[in-house]
């Protein structure tokens, strides 16, 4: 059968020459098949047989040494019986082969069911592209071939087997499923002989071949020899036959032959497919027991990471934890130590120091949140704070105790001399006991803990503020007093020489106060002085000792109660503070002008940055308990000496400028004592201005210098000396004073001498403003008023003489006054003897009736009422004399010039020449002045 | 006659001194001399009312300023002055201002905010503008006025008279409805 399909297939050349078919089966598309059953699931079954068959056919392919096993795909024309060639596989191109043994159940339109038991195989092609398969490519590639019998199909499974066995390379043999190779036991006899080729293939294939070969030579050989004899051909098929069954049999025998080779050839194989089955196993145990170590190395690692990573967090709880306890532990000696809390040692001060500021360090750590939802920690926290309060109440009272006892001290040591207290007594050792505690004030500070008292809460801090504040400011209360009182008594003392008691209001003070020092001039100007040394001194010491009481405090408290840090620049400020005050009176430091003081201010201001230190502290404790005693002592010091306002003025100028400078506490004091001291300043000022006002004279009586003008000078002599040491600042301040009081001296003179009638106004005006002249010539900023006063006293001084000389050679005067209208009507000097009534003659005898003597006694007469008019012992005296006789020169050479231009050659001469009248003026003056001084 | 107490602030050199005495005299004081505190009396007339002025020029340096507290409590109406030329001067009002309110404990003060020296045109630092929008956070009166020249020295006084009438004026509906609470000392 196979070779007259062999040769159907090489006619129509779809075989080549020496292919040979192995093996031929016949197939339905199964895909198409079951495509069809369902269209047409109605329609009876068997009419559903109609189906297209095709071939299978696997052959090899020898070319060049090298066999292909190949697999046609061929379709049988139903009309021509005709193989048609329908796709050409190789074998490698497959990837695998399935045995599919199905049966499948068919449930027809009619209700029967079907069983048919399918037989198919299914061929899985390789892509080309790519070994990994697609679900689409997947579908392409495979086909599902049923074949009719079972055993065609299985003979063409085993004959695909044994060609990719034998053929390929293991790498390109398809991979069988579902099918496992049973070599057949039955002999080969029984079977059709090339049919039942055994295993070997190739071999059976070659000796296919070269029997064909042999058979086309004895073919061809038989041929030849029975050329003629070809008629008779049964002959020779008969022939043919018995060679052909020689052959057969030779064949026979040799496979024969064969076969026990072939058997134990195939044992052989089993026994190494059982080996390589064993070997397999056991590489699959080897391999299940890899992974299993595999796996168990893994789970291991993954372990030990675990486990690391637990040990880290262990130990990072536990360094956690450890933390937290220190952060939380407070051992109980410590604890101890704040109970017995002993603060008589600086050691066991700072023992307790540490150990306390350690408690609050551990209730200001910051810990984690999450810890400190620990119980744990809450009741340590608990317990910790229990202890801050009650050491805090603890400490507090010792601190209490601490300041009362040292105050205590203060007063015991102090005691003994307050009858008489000529100091305030220095702190210092309150300061210093309480200084080695200040670093538990800045705990409790800290700590912030609080306590209720009557309904209102209150800091600990604050309470022991307010208990030192309370403690302290009792005990400056009585030593500020005690000490103002000794200071009011020492003043009280040079108040002794009390003239007029009924004159004490406040105009009649002022009087007394410039009068003394004004009377002083003739008599005791040492003992005033003196006296007000004395009072400045009391003063100025007062000031010192309360400045550097309230500084040292200052000092203190910023320390002690730890204000702000600012300490290093405070105390450079204090010490020089306290070197400055020392010699405030006569060394200031000192801007060049009021506006550069202004601008320095502020910018060091800016410059220091912390402008407001707080004082709070100091404020309660001082409160106005220096305001007001300083001020009962200045009140004092007024009662004494009014005038010394001018000192109390400028000196609380320069303590407010210096306190300002250094950025004291005492600068607020200061100022309300400045503005006291300015107040009773003006006040003085007022009084004085109404008093000159006021002044009213008896016109009857001689005024020479206006008694207020002498109070003047009284008082810029004291103003000039208080502002001396700070006139380089406040200069203005003074002559702003003086000012409003010359302005009203100036207009009070100008009224006095107005209404004076026994003494000429001239002298009144000139005297005074002579007098204002001489005060104010010193002062700079008075230069206009003293010009003007200057102007004032020349002016009338010069109207007083032109006045009160008069004309002595009265008639002389009248005849030159006619000579001179002559000539100023044009007349010719030597004209002027010819006029009757201006005749040489005339004037000769007009000329004698004042002989020298005469002359001398009217000057004589004149000195004695100048005299009069001026006040004694005048130095304008002089003055004035001179100028008379300037004057009565200038008359006389008048006199002279006109004689000699209009009576030339009359020979007409006074009696007394130009050096009788100096000789005439000097011995008078001479005279008079000696006969003063006896 | 009714009295007035108004104070004059300032930082120094503002010219309060200046613009006081220049009100109160009818003269300008030309030479600086920084006030300690001076008190001046003078009586205008208002709407046909004759009224007491006390005016306090308080000291502007630092070097005299302590406690201001009792005259802020004394003071019914207050003048804050600065120097148009000065920015300093301006900025220094806020502090006065809140120290004023603080001590008052009202919101509602008379109050006059002066800008002085406007004469200086040539030097000004403070533009108008600034001083307006200052006065209108103060919720006050502003004027600039220049104590050499007397422009606008009477109107300031003027004005804060006015305001401290307007305001005793309206004290009594306010006392009923503001209840302050307590203040525990």
């Amino acid at each position: 059968m196979f070779k007259s399909i062999q040769q159907k297939l090489k006619d129509a050349s779809i075989l080549e020459e020496n292919e040979p078919i192995l093996s031929f089966i016949q197939v339905v598309d199964f895909n198409k098949q079951q495509q069809q059953f369902k269209k047409i699931a109605k329609e009876e079954l068997a009419s559903l047989v109609q189906n297209k068959f095709y071939y299978f056919l696997a052959s090899i392919k020898t070319a060049d040494n090298d066999s292909t096993p190949i697999i046609y795909l061929l379709k049988l024309n139903d009309k021509t019986n005709d193989f048609k060639l329908k796709v050409t596989y190789y074998l490698d191109d497959i990837k695998t082969i399935t045995k599919i043994d199905n049966t499948i159940k068919q449930t027809l339109s009619n209700g029967n069911s079907l069983e048919t038991n399918v037989y198919a195989f299914e061929l899985l092609f390789r892509c080309d592209s790519d070994d990994s398969l697609n679900e689409t490519t997947d579908q392409k590639l495979k086909f599902v071939w049923q074949c009719n019998k079972v055993e065609e199909r299985n003979d063409f499974l085993d004959t695909l087997w044994k060609l990719s066995e034998q053929f390929l390379k293991a790498s390109s043999r398809p991979k069988f499923i579902n099918y496992k190779f049973e070599p057949k036991k039955t002999l080969v006899q029984t079977k059709d002989d090339e049919e039942s080729n055994d295993n070997s293939i190739i071999k059976d294939i070659n000796q296919q071949y070269e029997i064909s070969k042999t058979d086309e030579d004895s073919l061809l050989k038989l041929m030849s020899e029975c050329d003629f004899a070809s008629s008779n051909a049964e002959k020779f098929i008969e022939k043919l036959q018995t060679e052909l069954l020689q052959l057969d049999t030779s064949n026979i025998e040799s496979i024969m032959n064969s076969e026990e080779n072939t058997l134990k050839l195939i044992d052989m194989l089993d026994v190494a497919v059982q080996e390589i089955d064993k070997i397999d196993d056991r590489l699959k145990e080897y391999e299940d027991k890899i992974s299993a170590v595999g796996d168990a190395v893994r789970i291991v690692g993954e372990r030990d990471n675990v486990i690391q990573l637990q040990q880290n967090n262990q130990f990072a709880l536990l360094e956690l934890l450890e933390s937290m306890i220190i952060n939380l532990d407070f051992p109980a000696e410590n604890l101890h130590v704040l109970k017995s809390l002993d603060l008589t040692k600086p050691e066991s001060i700072r023992k307790v120091i540490k150990v306390a500021n350690n408690l609050l360090d551990l209730l200001e750590t910051e810990l984690p949140s999450s810890l400190t939802k620990m119980k744990a920690y809450e009741e340590q926290k608990k317990t910790l704070e229990k202890y801050k309060i009650s050491f805090c109440g603890h400490l507090c009272k010792n601190l209490r105790n601490a300041i009362g006892h040292a105050t205590n001290k203060h007063l015991e040591s102090e005691g003994k001399n307050d009858a008489n207290r000529v100091t305030i007594p220095s702190h210092k050792k309150i300061h210093d006991d309480l200084l080695a505690l200040k670093e538990l004030v800045f705990w409790v500070h800290r700590s912030n803990c609080m306590f209720s008292e009557q309904n209102q809460t209150k800091t600990f801090y604050e309470d022991l503020k307010q208990n030192y504040i309370e403690t302290i400011k009792q005990l400056y209360i009585k030593e500020v007093n005690e000490f103002c009182m000794s200071a009011k008594a020492g003043i009280a003392k040079l108040d002794r020489p009390r003239p007029n008691v009924s004159m004490e209001n406040i105009k009649g003070s002022m009087i007394r106060s410039l009068e003394k020092s004004h009377i002083g001039d003739s008599f005791g100007s040492k003992t005033d002085q003196n006296h007000k040394d004395t009072l400045k001194a009391i003063f100025v010491k007062l000031l010192n000792y309360l400045t550097n009481a309230v500084t040292s405090e200052e000092k203190f408290c910023l320390e002690f109660f730890a204000i702000p840090p600012k300490q290093g620049k405070l105390d450079e400020s204090i010490v020089s503070s306290n070197s400055g005050n020392s010699k405030l009176l006569s060394n200031l430091p000192r801007t060049n002008s009021n506006l550069s003081l202004v601008s320095t201010n502020t910018t060091s201001s800016k410059l220091l940055g912390d402008p407001k230190t707080d004082f709070s502290v100091l404020k309660e404790i001082f409160s106005v308990l220096i305001e007001d005693q300083v001020k009962q002592v200045m009140d004092s010091i007024i009662k004494t000496d009014y005038i010394m306002v001018l000192f109390l003025y400028s000196n609380m100028l320069a303590g407010v400028s210096t306190c300002h400078q250094n950025r004291q506490y005492m600068h607020q004091p200061m100022v309300g004592l400045l503005r006291f001291a300015k107040e009773k300043c003006d006040e003085f000022v007022r009084n004085f201005k109404e008093f000159i006002s006021e002044t009213k004279v008896n016109r009857k009586e001689k005024i020479g210098i206006l008694k207020f003008v002498k109070y003047f000078e009284e008082f810029v002599k004291e103003a000039e000396i208080c502002w001396e040491p700070i006139k380089n600042d406040y200069s203005e301040k003074l002559c702003n004073i003086y000012e409003g009081i010359v302005r009203d001296i100036f207009k009070a003179i100008e009224d006095i001498a107005s209404v004076s009638q026994k003494t000429p106004q001239e002298v009144v005006l000139f005297q005074n403003y002579h007098q204002m002249t001489h005060i104010m010539r010193g002062i700079n900023g008075l230069k206009d008023l003293t010009r003007k006063a200057r102007e004032d006293y020349i002016n009338w001084q010069k109207e007083y003489v032109k006045r009160l000389f008069g004309r002595p050679l009265e008639k002389i005067h009248i005849f030159f006054e006619k000579v001179q209208a002559k000539l100023d009507r044009g007349y010719v000097h030597q004209d002027i003897s010819y006029q009757l009534e201006l005749s040489a003659n005339n004037l000769a005898q007009i000329i004698s009736e004042y002989p020298a003597r005469e002359v001398k006694r009217g000057l004589y007469d004149l000195y004695n009422k100048v005299e009069k008019h001026l006040e004694d012992n005048s130095s304008l005296l002089q003055v004035v004399w001179r100028d008379m006789s300037t004057e009565f020169i200038t008359q006389y050479k008048n006199y002279e010039t006109l004689i000699k231009l209009c009576y030339e050659g009359h020979n007409i001469k006074f009696d007394f020449t130009q050096e009788d009248i100096y000789k005439f003026f000097n011995e008078i003056s001479i005279e008079r002045s000696k006969e003063h001084k006896f | 006659m009714r009295e007035y107490k108004i104070v004059v602030l300032g930082s120094g050199g503002v010219g309060k001194s200046a613009v006081t005495v220049q009100f109160v005299q009818g003269i300008f004081v030309e030479k600086y001399d920084p006030t300690i505190e001076d008190c001046y009396r003078k009586q205008i007339e208002i709407n046909g009312v004759q009224c007491m002025l006390e005016i306090l020029d308080t000291a502007g340096t630092e070097q005299f300023t302590a406690m201001r507290d009792l005259y802020m409590k004394n003071g019914q109406g207050f003048v804050l002055v600065y120097s148009i030329t000065s920015q300093a001067t301006f900025n220094d009002l806020h502090e006065l201002r809140d120290q004023i309110l603080r001590i008052k404990d009202a919101s509602d003060v008379p109050m006059v905010l002066v800008g002085n020296k406007c004469d200086l045109e040539d030097e000004r630092v403070v533009s108008k503008d600034q001083g307006q929008t200052l006065s209108k956070h103060f919720a006050c009166t502003f004027m600039e006025a220049s104590a050499k020249l007397r422009v606008n020295v009477q109107e300031i006084f003027f004005d804060l008279v006015r305001q401290i009438n307007k305001k005793v004026s309206d004290k009594p509906k306010r006392v009923t409805k503001e209840k302050k609470p307590c203040t525990l000392l």
